[in-house]
């Protein structure tokens, strides 16, 4: 694998995604992430793609502080008396 | 399982249960009825439930249950098409009214992955489940996961380039 690449934009390097899904995600630590970090600080495809991977990963994870609307929660927790009454039953 | 209640614990996961539902069934009365059959399962199978883990444990059972509809639905259609030759429409243009604003389309988007690739997106980046928990609920291995979620996330951000920053690749 070469290491580097031009700066021109393009795909990441093709051993690099994982380990730049793994950063973005914070799966991937140690060496492993020093040595992403490392070579995405010279290499701007794998930049760009952290960058992107990070903003679409931080907008994913926002989508659950959204909350529920009032009366579907009413009626879930009406569904869950429901089965609690039927796991006691049982 | 008798350390824990069945009702704190399905009451302490039902936003994760309806968003996982929603991701699944991409249909809001879907996802309703989709938890009250997890639900349902749940309860009849907690007393033989370990009590670890009971997010990734209430999400198998939701999968299992979703794959079951599946397959029922897919029954009924081959039953019904010989009768309905009707062609089903390629594309609702609803869909486009609902996703006006950046969140909304990324939940657009995100749905219109195919399941697999949706389902690891949605653990992984939404629940922000471990690459564990997540291959436990999909009842895949991890290495799976983690390809999954590496080409959901490509064609994730691929359709929402134009939305992650100035210099989209």
């Amino acid at each position: 694998m070469k290491l580097f690449r031009s700066k021109q934009p393009g795909p990441p390097c093709n051993d690099m995604e994982n380990l730049l899904n793994g950063v973005a995600d914070g799966s991937v630590r140690g060496l492993a992430r020093l040595f992403t970090l490392f070579h995405v600080a010279h290499c701007s495809h794998c930049g760009t793609y952290l960058q992107t991977l990070r903003a679409m990963v931080g907008a994913l994870r926002g989508i659950k502080k959204e909350p529920m609307p009032e009366e579907t929660l009413a009626r879930l927790q009406g569904k869950v008396r429901e089965a609690s009454a039927l796991e006691s039953d049982s | 399982m008798s350390s824990i209640k069945f009702e704190q614990v399905a009451t302490e996961e039902l936003p994760v249960l309806y968003r996982m539902a929603k991701r699944m069934t991409r249909n809001a009365t879907d996802a309703e009825d989709l938890v009250g059959q997890t639900l349902l399962a749940a309860a009849k199978g907690w007393s033989g439930f370990d009590g670890r883990y009971p997010r990734t444990w209430l999400i198998k059972i939701m999968t299992n249950v979703n794959l079951s509809n599946f397959r029922r639905q897919e029954s009924r259609v081959e039953e019904t098409i010989l009768e309905d030759h009707e062609p089903a429409a390629a594309h609702d243009p609803w869909i486009d009214l609902d996703v006006k604003l950046v969140g909304d389309r990324i939940i657009g988007e995100l749905d219109r992955l195919p399941e697999e690739y949706r389902m690891a997106v949605a653990l992984c980046d939404v629940e922000e489940l471990s690459y564990e928990e997540a291959g436990a609920a999909m009842n895949v291995p991890i290495g799976t996961v983690r390809s999954r979620l590496a080409r959901g996330r490509r064609m994730l951000r691929d359709r929402l380039s134009h939305l992650m920053g100035p210099n989209p690749i």
